[in-house]
């Protein structure tokens, strides 16, 4: 080309033609890498609100000889429901090798609970000249739930749940050591405790296999969570008013994950909102999630069904031997006859956010740093 | 120091070389003076003290204050330059963007700045491209290549670390994002980037510019130098002989000539040959290099001017006028001026871009302050060269405006004479001045213009005896062969042309193996000894043997040629059309009263065409038929309006005004509103794709819907290649497999599919269960081989086993609850 030059071409031409030739080799090259690339998001088993979590990607290079640089990934983040806000995020990484896989992350903090859908991600690359980038959509839209934040307890809080409520102690004495009666046996799944191992099966079948144990119907502790929003005419402010009900549904979820933490504690959770559900947790991970994601969908009402989610807990787990009420509002006139109903047994305890009830259990400020559990 | 810092650093010393080297390539225009000079040391200044130093930079409002002031400056510039000149308009633009790549230069670096700086160098690049210094642009294109791509690269780890992974950091905002890890894996991986850019793009960007570049059919001077392109097209001012005969075996196309009538736009079509006349050579080196051809210089005396006006028409049916039409020549690129043309032309509009030659009637272009000289050029005169749709054998000598100019001077010079000889008349003292004065003038003109006449006659009649005697003995034998009564010039011109070309002593040949004898002339050696040549050698012998018996003679050389496109309604001279033919100039006394033509002033003399090689010369090697045509006429648009579609023609067009050279845009615009008129008016042309016109059936019309259906047939077929394997692979991809008749099976096969293992057809359930637990092995997750074993092996049993081998029914409730434990494992992994 430069003798050429030399001996005359026509410039402008010979520029036209490097033009189009870095032009052509971008599309080219980079349109090859993005073809070449695998990408899969990782989210995280649990994202609370207000707490940094990672989305992880899996980008894999599947070219034979060809490496992949400056790959993009942008990911979107859509909160549903009524406020839907869509956030996009990007990461990505300098180079992939061909055959092999590295680990693309961003970091994300999300503030308010609920269900966010994740995706879908467009993976592109400008390599080498950043003339143009070619993208590739990847049409995988993952849910993920954003737990509600989770606040530190008063050191007191199990002592003043005990002083109402007949003590942990005694709960944990009942349930005994045995976890209840046998029922059969099945194979180990993560998060299972070692402490039930069936040993022989085991050897017998080449994996683990655990037991199970018919659960008691009774339950240490039923929080019923009380979803109630004051209607808009009220003289009280709106956002204080969500702030009161984030607030309960905070302290329920912290006293949740404390709980759980014990394997031999038993708790149910209720709640009452737009709609009425009832979760009975035996310890396990599933369960818990599931808790959390209750909470973390939990719509507010005006008129909260509470002796409804009662009716739906002595349905679903029996009678509670604990039942407490977290509420934002003062307790209804309705209490004590869901007291009397529910007899000597069982102790029903109101706490409200108004009269400083929750905060004896909960402090307003300073979150419980949650270790990150990231599904592998 | 954050790795963007680093990464931009590196940017800041790649844009300042981008900026010192695009700067530099303006050297090649020794115009632009300093600027080159300005434009490299404002940008090591700006690397240094804004960039590295940080001692100041130049505040954005600044920075505008200062563009604003370019652009008064340069459209200063531009009011000054006048409205066509190209090369100060271009060095005005040169000078504008090294000034804006100055101000660029002082500021603080960002994003934008970055961006603007490669646009602006980009344009200067192309501008110094323009200004064709080949040498300083060659030798800085490489470099220049190599750090733009380095820059271009770091730019783009620079806006992505910058723009795409830069934090969210909004304290209201609901999600909050951030991707330090992806930035520091992009700058990580900037360290490399220039480098390896280079590595994958360099070559293949250089192969395919290469490509770019030889894929184009074009025609300048790479040609001569056998580099890929065609042969050359114009012919200097000196021409060897032999150097025809090797353009005849080159079917390359020259010059595409295009003859409607001036008054009705239709094409006009000439039944005999068209003789293209190109270059005029009076002088014959005998001695220093035997056997060239040159044109004699004769300096201002035959400077070049614009175009005759067209000569007034007695009646619209003269006969002694010629037909009235429009040429319009599209040569292929060339370097040399002179162009080709069929005279006697005239001025068809004012335009500056080409000239004509008096007494030779050559038309050259006007010599470009930049000189683009290898570009396509196209240009139009009006001819009155063709009469009955035959070209004319007799030129006259010089144009009707310049035998009127010179009649009117030689009237003026009577008249002065007349007064002084009339002593009755008594003048007053101040007009017998101007009018002495005037006819001083008018009279040295005269004489001027006689000299070079008379010079020029000379120059057409020089030679040497000694060095060719054989074409005086040739001639003297022809002459005395005549009967007394017949030896008029053109009498004795016309047999010596018969001679040559009719004669059976002489031959043509393209054989150009000759021996050249030592100390023999060739063209006394064609005549003496060969008496075999090309159109060279006999037009040679002709102009000699002419000027031996004191009949001047020239020779010409240009195209000769009858192929016509039918199509493009034009014809083709191509370069094995080349030719070489005579002038001879014959007094109008001896020319047939039935060759003359003028209108008002009879011309004294005619130079009048002979053609002595046998059967006209040239190859036969490309016969153009209609499929050609089609060819010929797409390569004409594609020539035209791409590849030779330069800058320099569109700056002629915008340049405005209309000029004879039109450039390429103008051009296919005219032709496209011609065709449409054409088509509104109902008539689509002789010889078009018309059916009901002439013939039921068109040549161009079959090949053309038959290329038509051919490409419906070949797309037809590769959508149904298409679309038979989509088909297929839809096929393969087991969705019409069939499902499993064991129950808990069909869902194992469900679920993995789920999973995105697909059963292929062929497969065994083995093979496809192992294969699926090898594929879906994650060291994470519970193992499935275990639970896709237990099923398979409880299939295979309930499948194929006899009813005798299920075992009893412990047996098979044992078989039945772990195919349970197994399919409830699948169901979990598959999220169920």
């Amino acid at each position: 080309m430069l003798g050429g030059a030399i001996r005359g071409f026509n410039l402008p031409l010979v520029l036209a033609g490097l033009i189009v030739g870095a032009m052509l080799m971008q599309w080219r090259v980079a349109r090859r890498m993005v073809e070449e690339i695998d990408c899969h998001r990782r989210l995280p088993d649990e994202a609370f609100a207000g707490q940094p979590f990672s989305i992880r990607f899996l980008v894999a290079n599947t070219a034979r000889w060809m490496p992949a640089f400056l790959m993009r990934i942008d990911d979107a983040i859509v909160a549903s429901g009524p406020a839907a806000v869509a956030v996009s995020a990007s990461c990505g990484v300098g180079r992939v090798l061909p055959k092999r896989t590295v680990m693309a992350s961003y970091d994300c903090l999300v503030t308010k609970r609920g269900l966010y859908e994740i995706g879908p991600c467009v993976i592109s690359t400008g390599m080498p000249l950043g003339l143009m980038l070619l993208s590739r959509s990847i049409t995988d839209i993952q849910p993920l739930w954003v737990f509600p934040r989770v606040l530190r307890l008063r050191r007191d809080w199990r002592s003043r749940l005990q002083n109402r409520s007949g003590g942990m102690a005694t709960t944990a004495r009942r349930s005994g050591a045995a976890d209840g009666n046998f029922f059969g046996l099945r194979t180990w799944q993560t998060g299972d405790s070692r402490r039930w191992i069936h040993w022989r099966t085991t050897a017998r079948i080449g994996e683990p296999a655990v037991r199970q144990f018919e659960q008691q119907r009774r339950f240490d502790l039923c929080i019923l969570v009380d979803a109630y929003e004051q209607p808009s005419s009220s003289t009280q402010p709106h956002q204080a008013a969500s702030d009161a009900i984030e607030f309960v549904i905070s302290a329920a979820a912290s006293i949740v994950t404390q709980m759980v933490a014990t394997p031999t504690n038993r708790i149910a959770l209720a709640v009452a909102g737009k709609q009425t559900a009832v979760i009975a947790s035996g310890g396990s991970r599933e369960q818990v999630n599931a808790i959390m994601r209750l909470l973390a969908e939990l719509e507010t009402s005006a008129q909260p069904d509470i002796e409804g989610a009662v009716e739906q807990v002595l349905r679903s787990v029996g009678r509670p031997q604990d039942l407490l009420i977290l509420s934002p509002r003062g307790a209804p006139p309705f209490v004590a006859r869901l007291t009397a109903s529910l007899g000597s047994r069982s102790s029903v305890q109101w706490c409200g956010a108004n009269d400083g009830m929750i905060d004896l259990l909960v402090e307003r400020t300073g979150e419980t740093p949650i270790r990150q559990r990231q599904v592998q | 120091m954050t790795p963007t810092d680093n990464v931009q650093s590196r940017l800041n010393f790649y844009f300042a070389a981008v900026t010192c080297l695009s700067g530099m390539t303006l050297f090649g225009n020794p115009e632009l003076k300093i600027w080159p000079w300005v434009c490299m040391i404002f940008a090591i200044f700006g690397f240094v003290f804004v960039d590295w130093l940080r001692w100041f930079a130049l505040p954005p409002v600044m920075a505008y204050l200062a563009l604003g002031a370019i652009a008064v400056y340069t459209l200063s510039r531009f009011a000054t330059i006048g409205e066509f000149s190209p090369e100060p308009q271009m060095i005005a633009v040169a000078e504008l963007l090294v000034l804006v790549q100055v101000v660029l230069m002082m500021q603080e670096k960002n994003r934008r700045i970055y961006e603007q700086l490669a646009v602006f160098s980009l344009l200067l690049l192309i501008v110094a491209a323009i200004f064709n210094d080949a040498v300083i642009y060659g030798l800085l294109l490489v470099p220049l290549s190599v750090i733009f791509i380095g820059a271009l690269s770091l730019l783009h780890v620079y806006i992505t670390s910058e723009d795409a992974f830069s934090n969210h950091h909004d304290a209201d905002s609901l999600i909050q994002v951030q991707a330090n890890a992806s930035r520091q894996s992009f700058v990580q991986a900037a360290r490399t980037l220039p480098r390896l850019g280079l590595m994958i793009i360099g070559p293949a960007v250089v192969a395919v510019a290469a490509v770019f570049f030889y894929a184009l059919p074009r025609t300048n001077q790479d040609a001569r130098k056998g580099l890929g392109g065609a042969a050359q097209t114009g012919f200097d001012s000196t021409v060897r002989l032999g150097q025809i005969g090797n353009m005849l075996s080159n079917p390359q196309i020259a010059a595409r000539i295009k003859l409607r009538n001036r008054f009705s736009g239709k094409n006009y079509d000439s039944i005999a040959s068209l003789y293209l006349r190109g270059t005029v050579l009076e002088s014959y080196d005998a001695v220093n290099q035997a056997g060239t051809w040159a044109t004699v210089d004769f300096g201002r005396a035959i400077s070049p001017q614009q175009l005759p006006p067209p000569p007034l028409r007695r009646s619209a049916n003269d006969r002694l006028f010629g037909d009235d039409v429009i040429a319009e020549i599209s040569l292929s690129p060339m370097r040399s001026d002179a162009l080709f043309s069929l005279p006697p032309y005239f001025s068809q509009a004012s335009g500056p871009d080409i000239v004509h030659v008096r007494d030779r009637w050559m038309i050259e272009r006007r010599k470009s302050p930049i000189g683009f000289r290898s570009s396509q050029i196209t240009y139009r005169f009006a001819t009155l060269a063709f009469r009955g749709e035959r070209q004319n054998r007799f030129l006259p000598r010089a144009s009707e405006n310049e035998l009127s100019m010179l009649g009117q001077l030689t009237a003026q010079v009577e008249a002065a004479k007349d007064n002084d000889s009339d002593s009755s008349s008594v003048p007053t003292a101040s007009s017998s001045n101007e009018t002495m004065q005037s006819a001083a003038l008018a009279q040295a003109l005269l004489l001027d213009r006689q000299v070079a006449t008379v010079d020029y006659q000379r120059a057409c009649l020089q030679y040497d005896v000694d060095l060719v005697p054989s074409a005086e003995r040739l001639a003297n034998q022809i002459v005395a062969n005549m009967s007394d009564n017949r030896k008029n010039p053109y009498i004795v011109a016309s047999a010596m042309e018969s001679y040559l070309s009719a004669g059976s002593d002489f031959s043509y040949t393209l054989d150009l193996s000759m021996q050249e004898l030592p100390g023999m002339d060739p063209i006394e050696q064609f005549l003496a000894i060969d008496r075999k040549g090309s159109c060279q050698y006999f037009a040679s012998a002709l102009v000699l043997m002419l000027r031996s018996q004191g009949i001047p003679a020239r020779m010409v050389v240009g195209f000769s040629t009858d192929e016509y496109n039918n199509m493009g309604g034009y014809y083709i001279a191509r370069q094995l059309h080349a030719h070489a033919w005579v002038e001879a100039l014959i007094d109008a006394e001896n020319v047939p009263a039935s060759e003359q033509f003028f209108s008002r002033q009879q011309p004294p003399q005619y130079w009048m065409r002979l053609d002595p090689t046998p059967g006209g010369g040239g190859t036969d090697l490309f016969a153009g038929g209609s499929v050609a045509n089609v060819l010929d006429l797409a390569q004409d648009i594609w020539t035209n309006y791409v590849v030779d579609a330069d800058a320099n023609d569109r700056r002629r067009e915008l340049a405005g005004g209309d000029t004879n050279m039109s450039g390429s845009y103008q051009l296919f615009y005219e032709w496209v509103k011609l065709k449409i008129s054409r088509v509104r008016a109902g008539e689509l042309g002789a010889g078009s794709l018309a059916l009901a016109n002439r013939d039921s059936f068109s040549w161009p019309t079959a090949v053309l819907s038959g290329l038509a259906a051919l490409g419906c047939i070949v797309a037809y077929r590769l959508a149904m290649r298409g679309w038979i394997l989509r088909w297929s692979k839809r096929k393969d991809d087991g969705s019409k497999l069939a499902i499993p008749s064991v129950g808990f099976f069909a869902e194992t096969v469900a679920l993995l599919e789920r999973l995105g293992v697909k059963r292929r057809a062929g497969q065994t359930a083995k093979e496809y269960t192992e294969g699926a637990a090898r594929s879906l092995h994650d060291a994470s997750a519970a193992s499935l081989v275990v639970p896709l074993e237990t099923l398979t092996n409880a299939f295979y049993v309930q499948r194929f086993a006899e009813p005798s081998q299920h075992g009893d029914a412990a047996a098979l409730d044992n078989r039945n609850r772990s195919v349970e434990q197994a399919l409830e494992r699948l169901r979990s992994r598959a999220g169920e």
